[in-house]
């Protein structure tokens, strides 16, 4: 008989790792299953300035483009796009895996150690009351926890109208430096800050999961450009930085959790399998918390309670829009930088929620040919077109909410997830809309749209609504702590309890949810 | 991998490098070429056959003008992904990085210029999507 533990935790991400925490911390025998993968050792990217390393470096194809040129697509903007060759190792186990299936829907998931949070954009923001408006919670709910995490994590941002906006949850660090470019529209903001507040537009430096300042042995940012492919004196958080700080907790990586059983005593039996071989394993607990995102929590709960019931699903939308600031023509940006985002918009028009969420990145370290590709002229002028631009060219990513429609969901064929996602013609009509709106007042700003590149359905990578979070008692959702109905000892802790997506990436609430309910299920043991 | 300095592939990943970086590609930018082709187009074997491709390889002087019509088109052509491809290369190159990176003084006459490669690139294109048509395309 296998041992029994207190709490098994599905899944390494963010929010399997804060409830790990939560539990360890709250004195539970706490095991973590995961797929584990890891890096392979043959991407190192050395530790130089980006640029000096694009200048002399011979085997900068390999990351800059992949061994088997992976990195090279011609197609639209796809899922991933931003996952460069170093970065692939996250997504690479999971279309065999856990394939998914679907014509409307590109799905990405993570069996990486750190899930999809070892690929994390780092951008933290917390939802507020309207964001969280179709949940069973409030940011009041999350505050404990909120400052909890960004108290760890170490989130720099600014003290200004976007942290007055999100609402700080102390334990704030000093942002980092935005580039040149950033600089100016910031300038431009502040002059101009009542109009576009009373408009509905917020801006300011970014909330970022990076280090401003050395700490508890991370140092802070080196500001070398190499965001998009290497962690540098691990000043980005990342989930296994947590992990490792919490030598009581058990780990079994190689494997994926496929099903739970309830037995008779109150104890959860749950399932196995190694994602190399035919291996089945079986462990028992009392309590088995759903960490392995949205989809992959789904596919859990689905096997294990109704595989004939199909499942809603929420992903915020997102489209791009390179922006030209005529100003900084000709200018020349040198000097110490960093690719996360240089600052955040908050299209909140007046008496709403936030409508649009938009954040700005220099396009420098990330490749001309690709942004060539998007070109309509030819390429020999495109690239002599977009290097006299590169410095005046900004790109916006532009996120907005989802609700699922009644069609947009997931179900189980044959044991294999499949996801119907068809488009939504009026609340296409309702995002398109709210973009005008927001690029006008972009436009005030001094930056010019050139175009918009749509991402197909699924490319956001921000999953959620599975198994939402309610207070009616309807099978395959989750109870205000997290439990999941129709079971008495597991719970779920990831994006799949939100019924819906507001216009803001949902990492840190994660975070902070899952320690809420981490704290929660350790003292009910 | 590597291929002969003459093989066809070579030769095309020499004029698409002419073409594209005004000057000599590095025969490492031409090597990683030969291998991308084997690897994205199923090219290990040689080249295949596409007629603008072909029609390039055949008649330089009209690359780029075929350049031109098929970035206007948006199409899915090989000659815009092999184009693309050697870019791709070039970029990931210390031998080219220079044609990729930002200068490092102020230049005046950004507008002029700008203005110039656009009214280039529209000419191009627009000359081109000509070709395209007097050949059935």
């Amino acid at each position: 008989m296998s041992a029994l533990f207190d709490a098994i935790v599905v899944g390494s991400g963010p929010s399997g790792a804060w409830a790990a925490d939560a539990l360890v911390r709250g004195g539970a025998k706490t095991l973590l299953l995961d797929a584990g993968h890891v890096a392979p050792p043959s991407v190192d990217v050395p530790e130089e300035d980006f640029e000096a390393l694009r200048r002399r470096d011979p085997d900068q194809r390999r990351y800059l483009l992949g061994d088997a040129f992976e990195c090279v697509s011609f197609d639209n903007v796809r899922t991933g796009g931003q996952v460069t060759a170093p970065r692939r190792w996250v997504g690479a186990l999971a279309p065999e895996a856990t394939p998914i299936r679907s014509s409307t829907f590109r799905a990405m998931e993570g069996l990486a150690w750190g899930g999809l949070g070892a690929a994390w954009a780092a951008v933290a923001v917390p939802f507020d009351d309207h964001d969280l408006a179709s949940a069973p919670l409030r940011r009041a709910d999350l505050a404990e926890d909120l400052r909890a995490v960004c108290d760890r994590i170490g989130v720099s941002a600014g003290q200004d109208a976007l942290t007055e906006a999100l609402g700080d949850p102390g334990g704030l660090m000093p942002p980092l430096p935005s580039s040149p470019g950033t600089d100016a529209m910031l300038e431009r903001y502040r002059r101009k800050q009542a109009s576009l507040l009373g408009r509905g537009l917020v801006v300011g430096r970014p909330w970022l999961a990076a280090l401003s300042e050395d700490r508890d042995g991370r140092r802070k940012h080196p500001l070398l450009d190499l965001d998009f492919y290497a962690d540098v004196g691990r000043s980005v958080w990342r989930p296994p930085i947590l992990l490792e700080a919490l030598p009581e907790l058990a780990t079994e990586r190689g494997l994926l959790v496929e099903r739970f059983i309830q037995e008779a005593d109150g104890v959860l039996r749950v399932e196995a399998r190694a994602t190399e071989g035919r291996r089945r394993r079986v462990f028992r607990t009392r309590r088995l918390i759903l960490a392995a995102g949205a989809l992959g929590s789904a596919r859990i709960a689905l096997r294990s309670l109704d595989p004939d019931a199909s499942l809603p699903l929420a992903c915020n939308r997102l489209r791009y829009a390179p922006c030209l600031d005529l100003r900084q023509l000709g200018r020349v940006h040198r000097g110490p930088r960093h690719s996360l985002s240089q600052a955040l918009m908050l299209y909140r028009p007046p008496g709403q929620g936030a409508a649009v969420f938009a954040q700005v990145h220099a396009y420098r370290s990330l490749l001309l040919w690709k942004l060539v590709r998007e070109s309509f002229l030819a390429a020999r002028e495109s690239r002599k077109l977009l290097l006299e631009l590169n410095p005046a060219m900004t790109v916006l990513s532009m996120y907005q909410g989802h609700r699922p429609s009644d069609g947009q969901r997931l179900r189980l064929v044959d044991d294999v997830l499949h996801v119907d996602f068809p488009a939504d013609p009026g609340a296409d009509a309702r995002a398109v809309a709210n973009e005008d709106a927001f690029l006008a007042l972009v436009r005030r700003l001094g930056w010019l749209p050139l175009r918009r590149v749509q991402a197909e359905a699924g490319a956001s990578i921000h999953y959620a609504g599975t198994l939402a979070m309610s207070v009616d008692d309807r099978p395959l959702t989750t109870a205000p702590d997290g439990r999941l109905r129709g079971t008495s000892g597991v719970y779920v802790v990831d994006g799949s309890v939100l019924p819906e997506l507001p216009a803001k990436p949902l990492t840190l609430t994660c975070m902070a949810n899952a320690r809420r309910v981490g704290r929660g299920v350790a003292s009910g043991l | 991998m590597s291929s002969p300095a003459d093989s066809p592939l070579a030769r095309q990943a020499r004029l698409l490098g002419r073409y594209l970086l005004l000057e000599e590609p590095a025969d490492s930018v031409v090597d990683a070429y030969v291998e991308g082709c084997a690897a994205l187009f199923d090219e290990a074997e040689g080249p295949r056959t596409d007629p603008l491709v072909d029609l390039a390889t055949r008649r330089p002087a009209l690359l780029p003008l075929l350049d031109g019509a098929v970035a206007w088109r948006g199409a899915d052509e090989l000659l815009r992904r092999k184009i693309l491809l050697m870019l791709a290369v070039a970029e990931a190159s210390p031998a080219h990085t220079a044609a990729f990176l930002d200068g490092t003084q102020p230049e005046p006459g950004t507008l002029r210029r700008v203005a110039i490669e656009l009214l280039a690139g529209g000419l191009k294109a627009g000359l081109g999507l000509t070709l395209l048509r007097a050949m059935g395309r």
